[in-house]
C-alpha cells in the first residue's frame, strides 16, 4: 500500500516534469534520422503531391474536353430550371398549366372536331339526298314508282338527319381533383368550352349535355364537401369562432344541404357544437 | 520550396512565414493533404526527430528503426486525404508508427537483435564530440546506464514511456495511441518508471 502511494508520488512528480529521469533522458537522445532519410521522405511527399495535383488536372481537363459534357450540362441546366419554375408556381398556388386544363381543352378540341366532322357529314348527306331524290324524280317523272330500294335508302338518310345527333365525349374529371384546382380559373375554361360548345355548327342541332351537367353537380358537391372539411379543420384547431362563422356563411351559401349530409361530415360532435353558445 | 545541399536539406522557412511557426500540426496536415508540400516539410522538420528516437528505442536496431522510420512517413504520405482534423496529429502520428512496429515484431517474432548497444554508443558518441574527456566519460555512462535500463524494460512499458517522453502525450493520448484503456497506460507508466528509477539508483 505504502509501495503503491510512493509509486503514485513519483509517477505524478514525473508527469508534473520534476523528473531528474525525465531530465537525464532528454539530454542524452538527441538522435536523428540521417540526411538520406530525409532527402527520400520529403522527395516521395513531393512527388506524391505533384502526381496527386497532375492527375486532378488530368481528371479535370479530360472531363471538359468530353464530347457529352455539354449537351448534358444544358440538359441538366433546362430540367433545373423547368423543375425551379414548375416549383415556383406551385408554391405561389397558380399552377402553369394544370391537368384538369389539359383535359378540358381536349375535350374542347374533340367538340370542335366533332363539329367539324358533323359539318362534313351533312354537307355529304346533304348531296346525297339531292342524288337520291333526284333520281328518284327521275324515276318516278315517266309514271313509273321508284325502286323500293332507293327509297328506302332516302327515308333512312332523313330518319337519321332528324334524330341522329352526333355524341360529344366530354372527360368527365372527379369533382374533388377539379376543386383542388382555382376556382376563377376553372370557370374560365368551362365558359371557354361553352361558348366553343355554342358556335359550334353541329351542337345547335340538338347535342346532348348530360356529362357537362353531371360535372357541374360534382363540382357543387364537391365545394360543399369541401367547406364542410374546412369547418371540421377550424373546429379541430380549436378555432370555433371562426368555424361557426364558416358554417354560417356556408348555410347562406348552400340552404339546401341536409343536416344529415353535414352531420356525416362533420361528425356530431362537430355539428352540435356549432349550435351551442 | 525545398532546396538540397550537398545531401542535406533545408528548409525554406524564411518564405512559410505564420504556417512555420504557429501554424498547428492539424492544419498543416489538411494544408498538406490539400496539395500544398512546403506543410509537409514543416511538419517533417517538426516531429521526425522524436520518430526516430521512438523506433530507435523501440526497435533497438539503427537498420530497422530507420526502415520502420521511413516506412510511417510514407503510410502518412499515402494516407493524407483520410487524415480527420478532429484527431490530434500526434496521436495519429504515433499510432502510424505503433501499427509499423507491432506490424514489424509480429513478422520478426521475437528476433530483436541484441546488437544494438554498439550502434546506440555509435550514434552517442557522434552527440557528444565537443564536451571534454571526463564529462564525456560521466555521460557516456548515464547514456549506457539508462539504455540498458530502458532496453530491460518489457516493450510495452518501453513504448508508454517513450511516447510520454518524445511525443509528450498524456496518458490519455497514450492509451489512445497503443489502443489500450487509461488505467493500463497509466499503470504501465507507473511500473516503467519505477523501474527506471530504481535502477539508476542502485547504480
Amino acid at each position: 500500500m505504502a509501495n503503491n502511494e510512493s509509486d503514485d508520488r513519483e509517477l505524478n512528480s514525473y508527469l508534473n516534469g520534476n523528473s531528474e529521469l525525465s531530465n537525464g533522458y532528454r539530454s542524452s537522445n538527441k538522435q536523428e534520422p540521417a540526411s538520406h532519410l530525409d532527402e527520400a521522405i520529403l522527395s516521395a511527399a513531393k512527388e506524391a503531391v505533384n502526381v496527386s495535383n497532375n492527375i486532378k488536372q488530368k481528371t479535370k481537363a479530360e472531363f471538359h474536353k468530353a464530347p457529352w459534357v455539354k449537351p448534358l450540362s444544358i440538359a441538366a441546366m433546362i430540367t433545373l430550371s423547368v423543375s425551379l419554375v414548375v416549383t415556383m408556381q406551385q408554391e405561389s398556388g397558380q399552377p402553369l398549366i394544370n391537368e384538369f386544363d389539359v383535359e378540358i381543352l381536349d375535350s374542347a378540341s374533340i367538340i370542335k372536331e366533332s363539329a367539324i366532322s358533323e359539318t362534313k357529314l351533312n354537307s355529304e348527306d346533304v348531296s346525297v339526298t339531292n342524288e337520291i331524290e333526284s333520281r328518284q324524280n327521275k324515276v318516278e317523272r315517266p309514271g313509273v314508282p321508284a325502286p323500293a330500294s332507293l327509297s328506302a335508302t332516302a327515308d333512312t338518310y332523313r330518319a337519321e338527319e332528324k334524330t341522329e345527333a352526333p355524341k360529344v365525349r366530354i372527360k368527365v374529371t372527379p369533382a374533388k381533383k377539379m376543386l383542388s384546382k382555382g376556382k376563377p380559373q376553372f370557370e374560365a375554361i368551362e365558359d371557354r368550352v361553352f361558348s366553343e360548345e355554342q358556335n359550334s355548327p353541329s351542337i345547335s342541332g340538338g347535342v346532348a349535355f348530360d356529362d357537362t351537367i353531371k360535372l357541374k353537380q360534382d363540382r357543387e358537391l364537391s365545394m360543399q364537401e369541401d367547406a364542410l372539411l374546412k369547418i371540421k379543420a377550424l373546429w379541430e384547431k380549436g378555432e370555433f369562432v371562426k368555424a361557426k362563422k364558416t358554417y354560417e356563411e356556408f348555410t347562406k351559401d348552400y340552404p339546401d344541404v341536409s343536416s344529415e349530409s353535414m352531420k356525416e361530415i362533420l361528425g356530431y360532435t362537430i355539428y352540435n357544437g356549432l349550435f351551442e353558445d | 520550396m525545398l532546396l538540397i545541399d550537398s545531401g542535406h536539406y533545408r528548409s525554406t522557412s524564411d518564405t512559410l512565414g505564420i504556417m512555420d511557426k504557429g501554424a498547428s500540426d492539424e492544419r498543416l496536415m489538411l494544408s498538406y493533404a490539400s496539395g500544398d508540400a512546403v506543410a509537409f516539410e514543416v511538419l517533417y522538420l517538426r516531429h521526425k526527430a522524436p520518430v526516430y528516437r521512438y523506433m530507435l528505442k523501440l526497435c533497438r536496431n539503427k537498420t530497422i528503426a530507420e526502415e520502420l522510420f521511413q516506412e510511417v512517413w510514407m503510410k502518412l504520405i499515402n494516407a493524407r486525404e483520410s487524415y480527420v482534423a478532429s484527431a490530434k496529429f500526434t496521436t495519429w502520428l504515433y499510432k502510424l508508427a505503433h501499427n509499423q512496429f507491432i506490424d514489424h515484431y509480429r513478422k520478426q517474432t521475437v528476433r530483436i537483435v541484441e546488437d544494438h548497444s554498439t550502434e546506440i554508443d555509435d550514434i552517442a558518441h557522434d552527440q557528444q564530440s565537443t564536451v571534454n574527456p571526463e564529462q564525456q566519460v560521466q555521460i557516456e555512462q548515464s547514456i549506457d546506464q539508462l539504455t540498458k535500463l530502458l532496453d530491460a524494460l518489457p516493450n510495452d512499458q518501453r513504448e508508454v514511456f517513450l511516447l510520454r517522453e518524445e511525443a509528450g502525450m498524456s496518458i490519455t493520448e497514450i492509451a489512445e495511441t497503443t489502443g489500450i484503456n487509461y488505467e493500463a497506460a497509466k499503470s504501465r507508466l507507473r511500473y516503467a518508471i519505477v523501474k527506471l528509477r530504481s535502477g539508476l539508483n542502485e547504480e
